[in-house]
C-alpha cells in the first residue's frame, strides 16, 4: 500500500476555504510526492506552524479580555453611606489620600465592570443599536483606563494631582452625556426587548452611575482641599463632596439658572418665595423649651453634596415653572425650608406651585422611564426638560428621566439592610402630591447624619 | 466503492503524526490575568469586546437599521416540504419542474436564513461576541443578503448560473458547522449561557443547517440529472439522488476501518484491535445520506473503539475484545445496537453526555484541540463588491470547476465538501467532545432516535435508529427550518 507523506493543508494559503485544499492537496500526493524536495515540505510546515501561532495569540488575546469583566463584576461593592464620606474627609492626610487613590481605582473598576457585564447581557441586536453600543464603547473605554491606572497608582501628591484631573476628570466628563444616547437607543429597541428587562438595567445603570460619579467626585474634593484649592480643616467633616451650603442661595442660584433657559425659550421667568421655619421645633411642647431662638445660620444651613442638590432642584423647577407658564399663572412658586439639627439632623424642603396639577393617570408613572408610552395628551407639565448634571444650558426635552434620576439621588444614602433593631432607616425620600386643577406639592427629604 | 476508497485515502494521510502544533491542548488553561503583563495587554485591547470588529463590512453603525429588510424576512414561515415534493414529484424531470424546483430554494433560502439570524439576534451580546459565534453571524448575514438579491429564475440558463452560486454558498460555508461547535464551546467555558438554552440554540441551529443543504443539494443533482439525460424516468419511491441505498453491515466495516487507522498513534498494533462483530439483519439495505450515516456510525465506533483500548490496551497484550453490532430490521425503520466491553460510563456522566455544555476545562481542552486540526480553516474569507454589499463569487478557474455540479464527474455532488466527512476521519489525538450531541441532532432529525445505556465496570451499548426514508417520503421533513 503506497504510504505518503503527508503535506499538512495549512501550508496552502488560508485564503482558500477547506475543501479546496483538501482537493488540491491529493492531487498534490498523486502526482507530485516525489518531486517535492525535502526542505519545501519542512517549509510548508513552518509555515502552517506560523500560521497557528498567530492564531494562538490572538485568540489568547481575545478571551482574556472577558476574564477581568467577571472578575471585577463579581466583587463586593462598598456599602454606600454618608458616615463614610464624613469619616474620609476626617482622616484626610497626604498618606492617607494615595490610599484612597488605590481604593478609588478599585472601586470605580467593580463599578465599571458591572455596567459593562449588563451591557453584555442585553440581546446582540439591541447593544448593535449605534447609540447602545456608544454608551458601551464609552465604558470599554474608562475600563480600559482604569485598568492602567491600576497598574501604576499614584506615589507622592503630585502624582495624585495628575490622577485626579485626568483620570477621574476625565472619567466623569465622559460619562456626562450617556444619558441621552442611552434612551435614543432604548426608544429604538423597544420591540425587541422586554420593558421589564428595560426597566432592570436602567435602575441599576442610574443608581451605579450615581456612585461611580460620586466616588470620583470625592476624591478630587479630597485632592482639591489638600492642595488648597478648596478650604482644608483638618479632621474635619467638610473636606470632601458633603459641604455646608446656604440652602436659601442654592435655591436662588437654581431658580436663576432655569428661569435665563426659560427667558430665552419663553421669553418669560418666573418669581419665587421662599419662607422658612421661624422657630426650634419644640417650641410649643409642653416642656420647658430652650428658648434660644435658632440663630439664621441654623436655620439656613445644611450639610449636603451640592451637585446633587442642583440637579434635583433644577428638575423640580423646570417642572414647576413649565406649569406656571404654560397655564399663565403669574403667582411666584413657593418654597418652604424646614432644617432640624436636633434629635436627628434633616432638610426637609417643599415645594409648591399654582400649574393646574397632574392627572392621576399619569402621576402613576410619573417616576417612569420615558420609553414607557404616555396615553394621555392632557398637556405636557409634568414632562421634564432634562439636563444631565454638568451639561449646562443643554436641553433635551421630554427625555423622562429627570424625576426618576431625581429620585435616585435622593435616596441614594438609603439603608438597603435592616441595623440591629431591625429598622430599615429611610435618609431620603422624594414625593409628589398633586391636586389636579389647581397645583402640585413636591417634599423633598434628606437626612444629614 | 469509490467513497470506500476515499475515506481510506484520507485516513492514510492523517496517520504521520508530523502534526506540530503550537497549540496544545493546554493553550487555553486558565492564566492569570491580574498580572501586570497581562493587565496591559487588556487595557491595549479591550476596545475589541466592541460591537464593530475592523475587519467586519456587515457589523457597523448602519447594520442595525439595515436590518428592517431582515425582520420583515423572519416575519414569513418557512414552507414545510417532504422528501417527496422535493425530488420532484412525478416520475419524469421537466424543464419546468427544474425551475420552479429552482426558485423555490432562491425563496426559500433567505427566509430560514432570516430566522436562524434572528436566534442569534436575540442571545445575550456576551454570547455572540465570542470570536466563533460573531464569525458566524456574519456568515449568515452574507448569504442572506446575498441571496435575497437574486431574481426570478425562468430559464435554464438562469438556474445554472444558480446552481454555480449555490455550490460556492455550500463551500463558503462549509466552516460554519466547526465554527459553531466551537462557539458552543466558548459559552461552556464562559458559562455566560444556561445549558439548556445553548442545547436549544445549538438544536436548532443545527437541524436549519442539515435542512437547508439537503434543499440544496437536492436541488444541485436535480439539475445535473436533467442536463445528463432529461428524459430518464425515475424508479419508485424515489426519494432523490442524495439518498443511495446503503447496506448497512458494508459500511459499518468501512467506518471501523477508518477509526482503526486513525488510531494507530494510540495503540500501534492494528492487529489486536477489537473486531467488529455484525449479527443480525446482516444483509439489511435501505436509502439514507451517506455522509450523515458515517458520521454517525464514525462517533458511535470511536467512542466504542476509544473506551476499550483505554480500558484494556495496557492491561493484555491478547487481542482486545470485539465490538458487537447488532442489526434489526423492521418494515419502517432499521435499529442497530453497538455493544463494547470498554469499561462502561457511571450513571451521572450518562445524563449529561447529550448536551453540549461542558465544565469550562474540558471545554478549553476540546477547543484548543479543535483550534489544532490540521487544514481547519479559522477565518471566513467573505466577499464583498467594492460597493460593499455581500455577493457569493463563483470561481472561474477551471480546476476548481470540478466542485461544482456542472462537472461530468461522476457522482459530483457526492465529492462535494461535507464537514462530516472531515470530522469523521479526524485522527483519534482530537477528541473535541461534542460528538454524541451532534450526533443525537442528526438521529432526530431523520426521525430516528439515539440512547445509550452502560453497565458500570463493563461496557456501554448505543442504540441508533432510523427510519426509512422512503416510508416516509410524505412526511413534511424540511419544515424543521
Amino acid at each position: 500500500m503506497l504510504r505518503s507523506i503527508p503535506v499538512p493543508i495549512q501550508s496552502l494559503s488560508r485564503r482558500i476555504p477547506f475543501f479546496r485544499a483538501k482537493l488540491i492537496h491529493k492531487r498534490l500526493i498523486s502526482t507530485s510526492l516525489y518531486h517535492k524536495s525535502e526542505s519545501s515540505i519542512e517549509s510548508d510546515l513552518t509555515k502552517g506552524q506560523d500560521q497557528q501561532s498567530r492564531f494562538l495569540e490572538e485568540y489568547k488575546i481575545r478571551t482574556l479580555l472577558e476574564r477581568p469583566i467577571y472578575y471585577y463584576a463579581d466583587k463586593e461593592l462598598p456599602k454606600f453611606s454618608i458616615e463614610r464620606l464624613y469619616e474620609q474627609s476626617e482622616k484626610l492626610s497626604p498618606t492617607f489620600i494615595l490610599q484612597n487613590a488605590q481604593d478609588t481605582i478599585e472601586h470605580l473598576l467593580a463599578y465599571n465592570a458591572r455596567r459593562l457585564k449588563e451591557f453584555r447581557n442585553l440581546p446582540y441586536l439591541v447593544v448593535l443599536n449605534p447609540s447602545i453600543s456608544e454608551s458601551y464603547s464609552i465604558y470599554l473605554q474608562t475600563m480600559s483606563s482604569l485598568i492602567t491606572a491600576s497598574l501604576n497608582p499614584p506615589t507622592t501628591m503630585e502624582e495624585n494631582e495628575t490622577f485626579a484631573k485626568d483620570v477621574l476628570s476625565e472619567f466623569i466628563d465622559v460619562h456626562a452625556d450617556t444619558l441621552p444616547s442611552l434612551s435614543k437607543g432604548f426608544n429604538e429597541v423597544i420591540d425587541l426587548i422586554n420593558p421589564k428587562q428595560i426597566t432592570h438595567f436602567l435602575d441599576n445603570h442610574l443608581k451605579e452611575r450615581i456612585s461611580m460619579r460620586l466616588i470620583a467626585h470625592q476624591h478630587i474634593q479630597l485632592t482639591k482641599a489638600l492642595n488648597g484649592e478648596t478650604t482644608y480643616q483638618k479632621g474635619g467633616k467638610y473636606n470632601g463632596v458633603i459641604k455646608i451650603l446656604n440652602i436659601p442661595d442654592v435655591i436662588r442660584k437654581n431658580a436663576e439658572l432655569i428661569n435665563d433657559i426659560f427667558l430665552l425659550k419663553y421669553d418669560q421667568t418666573v418669581p419665587i418665595q421662599i419662607d422658612t421655619n421661624l422657630y426650634p421645633i419644640n417650641y410649643w411642647s409642653r416642656q420647658d423649651p430652650e428658648l434660644a431662638l435658632p440663630t439664621e445660620e441654623e436655620l439656613q444651613h445644611f450639610p449636603y453634596i451640592e451637585y446633587h442638590l442642583d440637579y434635583i432642584l433644577s428638575e423640580l423647577f423646570k417642572n414647576s415653572f413649565r406649569a406656571h407658564i404654560e397655564n399663565e399663572i403669574e403667582d411666584p412658586v413657593q418654597i418652604t425650608i424646614s432644617i432640624s439639627k436636633k434629635p436627628t439632623s434633616y432638610l426637609e424642603l417643599r415645594i409648591r406651585d399654582k400649574g393646574k396639577g397632574i392627572p392621576s393617570k399619569t402621576l402613576n408613572h410619573i417616576f417612569d422611564y420615558s420609553f414607557t408610552t404616555w396615553e394621555n395628551n392632557e398637556g405636557d407639565s409634568y414632562k421634564t426638560l432634562n439636563v444631565p448634571p454638568g451639561l449646562g444650558g443643554n436641553i433635551v426635552a421630554g427625555m423622562g428621566y429627570g424625576l426618576p434620576l431625581s429620585k435616585n439621588y435622593v435616596e441614594i444614602f438609603n439603608d438597603t439592610l435592616p441595623d440591629e433593631d431591625g429598622v430599615i432607616t429611610t435618609k431620603g425620600s422624594l414625593s409628589i402630591q398633586s391636586y389636579y386643577g389647581w397645583g402640585t406639592d413636591v417634599y423633598l427629604k434628606t437626612v444629614g447624619q | 466503492m469509490i467513497r470506500a476508497r476515499n475515506f481510506q485515502r484520507c485516513a492514510i494521510r492523517f496517520t504521520s503524526s508530523s502534526n506540530y502544533s503550537p497549540i496544545t491542548s493546554h493553550s487555553y488553561i486558565y492564566q492569570d490575568f491580574l498580572s501586570k503583563s497581562s493587565k496591559e495587554e487588556i487595557a491595549k485591547h479591550l476596545e475589541n469586546l466592541g460591537p464593530f470588529p475592523t475587519y467586519s463590512s456587515i457589523l457597523n453603525p448602519q447594520h442595525f437599521y439595515q436590518n428592517e429588510i431582515l425582520m420583515e424576512f423572519s416575519k414569513k414561515g418557512p414552507h414545510p416540504v417532504s422528501l417527496r415534493q422535493l425530488a420532484g414529484y412525478g416520475n419524469k424531470l421537466t424543464k419546468q419542474k427544474i425551475i420552479n424546483s429552482a426558485n423555490f430554494v432562491r425563496i426559500e433560502l433567505p427566509i430560514r436564513l432570516a430566522m436562524r439570524i434572528r436566534d442569534l439576534q436575540t442571545l445575550p451580546f456576551g454570547v455572540v461576541n465570542n470570536f466563533h459565534l460573531a464569525q458566524i453571524y456574519e456568515s449568515y448575514y452574507h448569504s442572506f443578503n446575498a441571496f435575497r438579491k437574486i431574481p426570478a429564475i425562468s430559464t435554464l440558463q438562469e438556474n445554472d448560473k444558480f446552481c454555480e452560486t449555490l455550490s460556492t454558498m455550500l463551500d463558503d460555508h462549509v466552516f460554519n458547522l466547526p465554527h459553531l461547535m466551537m462557539g458552543g464551546l466558548e459559552v461552556s467555558i464562559l458559562r455566560n449561557l444556561p445549558q439548556q438554552e445553548l442545547d436549544q440554540f445549538m438544536s436548532s441551529m443545527i437541524r436549519s443547517r442539515i435542512s437547508r443543504r439537503v434543499i440544496v443539494e437536492e436541488h444541485l443533482s436535480l439539475s445535473e440529472n436533467y442536463k445528463r439525460d432529461p428524459y430518464a424516468t425515475k424508479p419508485p419511491h424515489y426519494i432523490g439522488e442524495i439518498f443511495q441505498n446503503c447496506n448497512a453491515a458494508e459500511h459499518f466495516r468501512i467506518v471501523a476501518d477508518v477509526i482503526k487507522n486513525s488510531m494507530l498513534d494510540r495503540y500501534a498494533d492494528i492487529d489486536k484491535m477489537p473486531d467488529l462483530e455484525i449479527e443480525g439483519d446482516t444483509s439489511t439495505s435501505f436509502p439514507f445520506m451517506v455522509p450523515h450515516l458515517h458520521y454517525l456510525i464514525g462517533e458511535i465506533l470511536r467512542n466504542s473503539f476509544e473506551a476499550t483500548i483505554q480500558t484494556h490496551g495496557t492491561m493484555t497484550s491478547k487481542k482486545l475484545p470485539p465490538i458487537t453490532v447488532t442489526i434489526i430490521n423492521l418494515k419502517r425503520e432499521v435499529t442497530f445496537r453497538i455493544s463494547d466491553r470498554g469499561g462502561g460510563i457511571g450513571h451521572d456522566k450518562l445524563k449529561g453526555i447529550w448536551s453540549f455544555g461542558k465544565n469550562p476545562e474540558l471545554a478549553r481542552k476540546s477547543l484548543s484541540n479543535f483550534h489544532r486540526i490540521p487544514g481547519l480553516q479559522l477565518y471566513s474569507n467573505l466577499k464583498v463588491t467594492p460597493a460593499g454589499s455581500s455577493i457569493v463569487n463563483t470561481p472561474d478557474s477551471a480546476g476548481l470547476l470540478n466542485q461544482t455540479s456542472l462537472s461530468d464527474t461522476e457522482h459530483s455532488t457526492e465529492t462535494k465538501k461535507s464537514t462530516l466527512e472531515n470530522l469523521t476521519t479526524r485522527p483519534f489525538e482530537y477528541k473535541l467532545g461534542l460528538g454524541l450531541p451532534m450526533s443525537k441532532i442528526y438521529a432526530d432529525y431523520w426521525n430516528g432516535d439515539l440512547t445509550m445505556n452502560s453497565l458500570e465496570g463493563y461496557g456501554s451499548d448505543t442504540s441508533l435508529t432510523l427510519s426509512k426514508l422512503g416510508f416516509h417520503s410524505n412526511v413534511n421533513q424540511l419544515d424543521r427550518a
